[in-house]
């Protein structure tokens, strides 16, 4: 079984992106324990990734088959991580 | 997620939980509601479970720790024993926590800690008690082989 990374794709001077990473921050920590795994990247020093995961707008967060950009609700987010992760189980 | 699967299976666990009855199967059920990154998924379905398990009325009581032990007895969740409470803080140890117990009794030792579960439950419990984000960890794991009794700190933001 494969557990997703979450990724967070962002840039250094997109305000929304500080927002939602704060979102991320506390969602992992009040509703996960701190416990996701989140690998941030930076779309302009990292296009390599933002090429591979076809990322043309931030704030972009890719959790497995799920992906969310722009404007995010925190609940909508919680529930993105959620089904990010079903996605990687197989069930036989 | 299949979000209607994962509401009935924490209903269930109430159920059981009330009648006194394991609920360890339903975790692995939930599981795959959810899918996996066990640790944090575990630490999320203990954070929904506890924030469903005692009514809003007893938000108003002032002794935690108490509180506390009281549900943890009443639910057979482990023995709740407090060893530091502050403001902003309770560190305590639970004893036959549903989690640890089978596994550790087995003679497995394991680097990392099993009760995530736990340790979300308490925090989903403080949460709707205080009305607060917490944030629980457990510090040390029955299943680690260093104590005999898992340990949590539960961590309360100030107003």
């Amino acid at each position: 079984m494969v557990y997703p990374v979450i990724y967070f794709f962002s840039s250094e001077y997109c305000s929304p992106c500080k927002m939602v990473e704060r979102m991320l921050k506390e969602i992992n920590i009040s509703l996960f324990g701190n416990k996701l795994i989140i690998e941030k990247v930076d779309i302009v020093s990292d296009l390599e990734m933002a090429k591979r995961y076809a990322v043309n707008k931030v704030p972009t967060i890719i959790v497995g088959s799920q992906r969310i950009s722009q404007i995010i609700d925190r609940e909508e987010l919680v529930d993105v991580i959620l089904q990010g992760f079903l996605s990687s189980v197989n069930l036989p | 997620m299949n979000r209607i699967l994962l509401e009935e299976i924490l209903k269930r666990m109430k159920i059981n939980l009330e009648n006194k009855k394991d609920i360890g199967h339903l975790k692995v059920g939930a599981l795959y509601a959810i899918g996996s990154q066990l640790e944090a998924i575990f630490y999320f379905i203990g954070h929904e479970l506890g924030s469903k398990l005692i009514e809003t009325s007893e938000s108003e009581a002032e002794d935690l720790p108490k509180l506390l032990a009281d549900v943890a007895e009443k639910y057979e969740l482990g023995v709740f024993n407090v060893k530091e409470a502050d403001d902003d803080h309770i560190v305590f140890s639970l004893g036959n926590c549903k989690s640890s117990e089978d596994i550790a009794s087995a003679d497995i030792k394991s680097e990392t800690m099993f009760c995530s579960f736990e340790a979300g439950l308490f925090a989903g419990l403080v949460e709707k008690m205080t009305k607060k984000h917490c944030f629980a960890q457990e510090q040390a794991c029955k299943v680690q082989g260093a104590v005999d009794e898992c340990e949590f700190i539960i961590v309360i933001p100030k107003d």
